[in-house]
């Protein structure tokens, strides 16, 4: 009789030990990063935005981006939003407890092929999230770049994750440019929404020479890939992060399919050349 | 060409059982015909033929001797292949609380692998099947079980004589004669009255050359014009077939109808009752659930059948993306008629007509994809 082949590993979850929990945000969220590591064995290698499936015992599974640096080779950092029960269990899992992944997968930006000397990074909401992997791999190769550009639009101050990040990617010679939904006493920086920066506060060479790799809700990227293209950005140099309902992380369960796109196995990350037709379809 | 009586086609079935396989046909049950096992050329739908049209389905009687006489019923292989509930892991948990770390022991289900004969597989359904392999077997991550089960699995193809009203096989070039990817091929040739039919053999494979190769003598019966008298069965169907869909372009058209109001139009009627993707031999589509038993200390992962028609299917965050009815109706026709070719090189239809017969409003996607068609001209 026939042997089964071996499952592909992504079907398999393995135990990771939470060894840390970080809460992100000011208070505006609720917003915390699990710090894990296998419980056997060693960190598996990632590429910024790829996705794992994490799991909460008897819960469930949601797919959550890996949020560390690349070379942090002590643990893989994932930011997770409370929104329901399984986010609600990860993030309530105890230092010391233990979560399932199946991952990481994905299409990752593609910094190795950017040929632009300007690098523009947009974030909004917890979209930051599966971009602090490739803003810290940019720094680690800023003599690529004349310029690296990070704009991040967040609801609140509060509503802000990564605060000490953004002051040590400042230091480090990236232009860090934030701007609020609803500002509240404190803030001076800039109320509006991240297409709005862009072209005014953040001025760029845009028509010959920027990269743009852009993450957040569909609505913030729909609109800031129109300004890009306004401002005379070609369409196969804006990168965008796509997410439906994963559930497999294996190409065989169809849940997450985005027109043409099966996410878990052509995305996270698309150009906009590629999605543009479909991105702006309500309800694809 | 080898022809086979009907005796020849009891040995082949005895045949198949004595090597081992579990072998499946189709049979009447619950007011259908549907793949099942069988035993003998006497579990086979003597007497039967289906009348379908949009959102009907019924068996009549037919007075010749034929045993393939029909078009195809609501269920189809994908039954057996690609199960409707199927365990993938068991999950369990050292019991928190005890001061000793929480540990988490995981065991992969490996469903038994089964060699099947099925006998009767239909030109359309082994194209379904085709596609299925292509989506469960040769993607980036195969579903090792479906793999194993399909390498296991003999077909014996039966070519269609007999199609319904609901079928346009030769639109998606499924049919109504088998291309390729069987052991054997059948065309039934029914004699008149009471005469017995007759099944001329076509050989796909090595297996399928053995297969034959071992029958009894007494089992074969030539007859000079077989070979055309076969050949005409399957044109007399393809000349009777008159539903169609225009292929050419349809991805594109379909890209470029996305906000076409006739979704709206079909959402009227549409139920989102999911029994097109159910009945769909090649929608594949599945939901992963875990369920905890009493003690809370061990889980199950259980894969079962899904479908785009759920408001569940598309859940993202706090409420399901494709909200309404006609989101969720043009997810299914784009993704059966469009993007599968982006996804898989090729249509995700095969031409069957279940997805007509078993609506039960009668919706029908030739005459969707025409009206879009004729929207865009």
């Amino acid at each position: 009789m026939t042997v089964p082949p071996a499952f592909s590993p992504l079907l398999i979850p393995v135990p990771y030990r939470v060894v840390d929990k970080v809460r992100e945000d000011g208070g505006g969220d609720d917003v915390t990063s699990l710090h894990v590591v296998p419980v056997e064995g060693d960190l598996p290698p990632f590429l910024p935005a790829q996705v794992s499936m994490l799991g909460a015992f008897g819960v469930g599974e949601a797919a959550i981006s890996v949020s560390s640096a690349v070379d942090n080779r002590r643990f893989h950092a994932y930011t997770i939003r409370r929104a329901g029960p399984i986010t609600g269990a990860l993030v309530d899992t105890p230092i010391g407890g233990v979560i399932t992944v199946r991952g990481p997968f994905g299409t990752p930006w593609p910094l190795d092929e950017v040929a632009t000397s300007q690098l523009l990074i947009v974030g909004g909401g917890l979209g930051i999230a599966p971009l602090r992997a490739v803003i810290e791999q940019a720094i680690a190769e800023s003599h690529r770049f004349d310029r690296i550009v990070v704009v991040y639009g967040a609801r609140s101050p509060e509503a802000m994750v990564y605060r000490d990040d953004l002051a040590r990617w400042a230091g480090q010679g990236v232009e860090v440019a934030l701007t609020v939904d609803a500002a509240s006493p404190g803030w001076d920086g800039p109320v509006g929404v991240v297409p709005a920066l862009l072209g005014g506060p953040v001025t760029m060479g845009w028509h010959e020479d920027v990269t743009a790799f852009v993450c957040g809700p569909d609505v913030m990227m729909h609109f800031t890939a129109q300004r890009l293209r306004e401002l005379g950005t070609g369409a196969a140099r804006i990168w965008l992060t796509t997410e439906r309902n994963m559930q497999c992380g294996n190409a065989l369960c169809g849940h997450c399919q985005l027109g043409p796109f099966i996410v878990c196995r052509d995305g996270p990350v698309v150009s906009y050349e590629q999605i543009e037709r479909f991105h702006r379809v309500k309800g694809l | 060409m080898t022809t086979l009586t009907l005796e020849g086609l009891d040995a082949l079935i005895a045949a198949l059982d004595g090597l081992g396989y579990e072998v499946h046909g189709p049979r009447v049950s619950g007011g259908v015909i549907a793949p099942d096992r069988i035993a003998s050329v006497d579990d086979l739908p003597l007497g039967w033929t289906d009348e379908q049209r949009g959102g009907h389905y019924r068996l009549r009687p037919r007075t010749d001797r034929a045993r393939f006489g029909y078009a195809v019923g609501p269920r189809s292989w994908k039954e057996i292949l690609h199960p409707a509930r199927t365990p993938v892991w068991t999950m369990e948990r050292t019991p928190p609380g005890d001061g000793t770390p929480v540990e988490l022991r995981v065991r992969m289900h490996e469903p038994p692998v089964v060699a099947r004969a099925f006998v009767g597989v239909r030109p359309c359904e082994l194209a379904a099947i085709a596609k299925q392999d292509r989506v469960l077997a040769r993607g980036p991550h195969p579903d090792p079980t479906y793999g194993a089960n399909r390498a296991a699995n003999v077909i014996v193809a039966v070519n269609c004589g007999d199609p319904a009203a609901t079928c346009f096989c030769p639109s998606q070039g499924t049919g109504p004669r088998t291309g390729d990817g069987y052991d054997l091929a059948l065309t039934e040739l029914v004699g008149p009255a009471d005469d017995e039919p007759r099944y001329v053999v076509e050989v796909g494979s090595q297996r399928g050359a053995e297969l034959l190769g071992a029958l009894p003598e007494g089992c074969l019966a030539e007859a000079p014009d077989d070979e055309a008298s076969a050949r005409a069965v399957t044109e007399r169907a393809a000349a009777a077939i008159t539903r169609t869909v225009e292929a050419e372009g349809i991805k594109e058209l379909l890209y470029e109808s996305l906000e076409s109001d006739r979704w709206e139009a079909v959402a009227q009627r549409c139920l989102t009752c999911a029994n097109c993707t159910l009945a769909c031999p090649t929608c594949f589509c599945t939901d992963l659930e875990d369920v905890t038993d009493l003690t809370g200390d061990r889980a199950d992962r259980w894969r079962v059948w899904d479908s785009c028609f759920s408001l569940a299917f598309s859940q993202l965050g706090p409420a399901p993306h494709r909200a309404s009815a006609a989101s969720r109706y043009r997810q299914w026709l784009v993704h059966k008629m469009g993007s599968w070719h982006d996804q898989f090189g090729e249509s995700g239809c095969v031409g069957c007509g279940r997805c007509i017969t078993w609506c039960p409003v009668g919706i029908d996607l030739t005459e969707e994809l025409a009206a879009l068609r004729q929207e865009a001209s």
